[in-house]
């Protein structure tokens, strides 16, 4: 196995009273994509901005491609590619300029028109970066973390406040990025975000990892159930369904059953089975299975987003 | 170099689209100009006033004098040369002369409360040696012509200079065979009464660099705190003495654009006079936007937003415009305002030293307590900004 392109280990972070981020661990291997999951103020961005050599942690190592973060900030912005949460560039500036201009930072650099291509903004690439749409912004913030072609990009909620077509669009631009080899730390709050898009991520709440692994891994690690629904039906009681095979429990509420299983196959089959017998149709009827936003909801008994 | 470049070029893109900073450093101060420029250079006669002084009891004096001022009366050929290169070559242009004859403290007397702008004194011996013939003694004794003038007049000296010698040399030439008998010789006077013009092009000048300072130092420099520009920089190994460097660079080149501009107009439009040297002149500006970049530097440390800063800006300008004499000279002013406040605003050394320099070419070692009071401000103003600087908003 490579060594980690990302290693973070006990990190604190303090403001205050407040222990912002206290005590975190992990480590992304090359090519990944890694998400850090969790709610507003949870500590992803301040983890992320002490990874990225902007901010001095009160505690812990960080190490970026061979290199100790804490002690050699400067050497590690040569190497990584940052999209900070919410920035706007100089406004009057063309896309074009302002590659220019961030390329000029850097000892090696890529040209714009090729780094403007990469986010299909040749249409947008010498007007005022100010006129562009939130979509747009955002590529252009990519492209801009790009422009040293690092081999770590840091995306820091890059499609908060987007509209669903945007932020697929930027979804394309992160696999893309994936398909180039590039090792991308990606924080979100959008769990559906991170389903989609995360080889492995952790989740953070109130400055701690609360979970980590594929998304896929957590959830079921943390459900081995899904539910059943369907409209209310009268001849389907209470009784009767809870005496189904691997029912656990009933819930009616808003004119809906839903029926908690930990065997969902066996539990629907049986259901199926019942309603023919009573010789009724359960109109409605869909299985679910647990989200992300069920794991994080049996992990810190709230919503991601509220 | 390549990433200073860059910065510069972005801020200067920033900064011409930033009409409140583009209209408070250039456009509104050439408005000033232009406005009190006409309002009172229309009292400035465009008649050159010479009073003759004739202390020649003999013929010659007379005579010389008569000829003087027979000059704006004449319709005088003028060499083809100079005719081809001016435009108004019909006008006779020394019909602007009016001569005054009188007695000598009176006429260098008005001289100094500027009611003339020359005085010609034609000396007592002017008949004595241009009549003695060829009995001179050798060496041959010298008459002297007397041209009192104001040194700051710098068009009207070549000017008088150049009509006074022909005019010598000819009577020379009539009355004697020696040559280079008649000289003339110019005296300085120093009292010169300042046209308000020449008064305010100091004070407008120290006012531009002052917006500068206060309008274009910093809301652009807070708007890319707030927006998260300098945050983002922070994450490239772009080092921060670079982005300072071009954030100041760009602003000493506005500030010697704007007073570029002001002087150009002041001087080519208004003939005001610079008497000091330019480089004290120069010197001046620069210290002088320095201290208000320092104090653009501090405002951008400790306001919360643009908009406060903004607020500050407006609230420092007019009190400070009122009270610095940029405008009038501050004379009777309550005294506890006279004695503590004036003494704490800026622009007051920076407007009295750009004046002294302009118009009367005060030495810097009289000018201390000018310099060391600006030094003290950029000394101030950039330790508290250094210390209150905060590169991104706080959480």
């Amino acid at each position: 196995m490579n060594k980690p392109a990302i290693e973070v280990a006990d990190l604190v972070k303090i403001y205050g009273e407040l222990r912002a981020v206290d005590g975190i661990s992990f480590a992304v291997d090359p090519g990944q994509v890694f998400g850090l999951l969790g709610p507003n103020g949870a500590g992803k961005s301040t983890t992320v901005e002490m990874i990225e050599g902007l901010r001095k942690p009160d505690g812990g190592s960080i190490t970026l491609l061979g290199v100790d973060v804490v002690r050699q900030p400067q050497r590690v912005k040569e190497l990584i590619g940052v999209q900070l949460q919410s920035t706007a560039f100089f406004k009057q500036l063309s896309a074009r300029r302002l590659l220019r201009l961030f390329g000029s930072f850097f000892k090696k650099s890529l040209p714009p028109d090729q780094l403007i291509a990469w986010v299909n903004l040749e249409e947008k690439a010498d007007a005022p970066s100010a006129a562009l749409s939130g979509g747009q912004r955002q590529r252009l913030a990519i492209a801009i973390a790009l422009v040293n072609d690092p081999q770590v990009v840091f995306l820091d909620e890059p499609t908060t406040g987007l509209d669903p077509q945007a932020r697929r669009s930027l979804w394309d631009v992160i696999r893309r990025l994936r398909a180039e080899g590039k090792t991308v730390l990606l924080t979100t709050h959008y769990l559906e975000e991170a389903e989609q898009l995360c080889d492995r991520l952790v989740i953070i709440d109130h400055g701690r990892i609360i979970a980590s692994g594929t998304a896929d891994g957590l959830i079921h690690e943390h459900f081995e159930r899904a539910s059943v629904e369907f409209f209310n039906e009268p001849k389907l009681t209470h009784e009767r369904l809870a005496s189904l095979p691997g029912a656990d429990k009933v819930e009616e509420a808003n004119g809906r059953m839903t029926l908690y299983s930990g065997d969902v196959a066996h539990t629907t089959r049986a259901l199926l089975s019942l309603a023919d017998e009573l010789g009724v149709a359960p109109r409605g009827l869909s299985v679910h299975s647990a989200t992300l936003e069920d794991v994080f909801l049996k992990l810190t008994g709230k919503h991601l987003r509220e | 170099m390549r990433a200073l470049r860059e910065l510069y070029w972005a801020n200067l893109s920033e900064f011409l689209s930033n009409k409140r900073a583009l209209g408070l450093t250039i456009a509104f101060p050439v408005l000033f100009i232009v406005i009190f420029g006409l309002v009172f250079t229309n009292q400035d006669k465009q008649e050159a006033r010479i009073g003759l002084v004739i202390e020649d009891t003999g013929p010659v004096g007379e005579q010389l004098a008569g000829k003087l001022e027979a000059l704006p009366k004449e319709d005088v050929p003028k060499p083809s040369a100079v005719a081809s290169s001016t435009t108004d070559s019909d006008r006779n242009p020394l019909s602007s002369l009016v001569f005054r004859r009188g007695e000598k403290t009176a006429l260098l007397d008005d001289l100094n409360n500027a009611r003339l702008d020359a005085v010609i004194v034609l000396p007592s011996n002017l008949s004595a040696v241009l009549l003695a013939g060829g009995d001179l003694p050798n060496p041959a004794p010298q008459a002297e012509v007397e041209l009192h003038i104001d040194p700051a007049r710098q068009t009207l000296i070549p000017f008088m200079e150049g009509v006074l010698t022909p005019v010598l040399r000819g009577v020379e030439a009539e009355v004697t065979e020696e040559p280079q008998i008649l000289t003339l010789k110019r005296f300085n006077t120093n009292a010169r009464e300042l046209r308000t013009i020449d008064y305010l092009l100091p004070g407008i000048l120290a006012m531009s660099i002052m917006q500068l300072g206060l309008f274009a130092t910093a809301q652009p420099l807070i708007a890319l705190r707030v927006g998260g520009v300098l945050k983002r920089l922070g994450a490239t190994p772009l080092r921060r003495s670079t982005l300072l460097v071009a954030y100041v660079a760009l602003r000493l080149t506005v500030a010697l654009l704007q007073t570029a501009i002001i002087i150009a107009i002041g001087t080519l439009l208004f003939k005001v006079a610079i008497v000091g040297s330019w480089l004290a002149l120069a010197g001046w500006l620069f210290l002088g936007t320095l201290v208000f970049l320092a104090i653009g530097f501090f405002m951008a440390a400790v306001a919360k937003n643009e908009e406060s800063a903004i607020a500050a800006a407006n609230v420092i300008n007019l009190p400070m415009l009122l009270l610095s004499g940029v405008f009038f000279p501050i004379n009777h002013l309550p005294m506890v305002v006279e004695k503590f406040l004036i003494p704490l605003i800026p622009l007051n050394y920076l407007a009295d030293a750009l004046r002294h320099v302009m118009v009367d070419a005060t030495p810097l070692h009289s000018m201390q307590t000018n310099l060391l009071a600006l030094l003290a401000w950029i000394v101030v103003m950039t330790a508290l900004a250094v210390r209150f600087f905060r590169w991104e908003e706080s959480r």
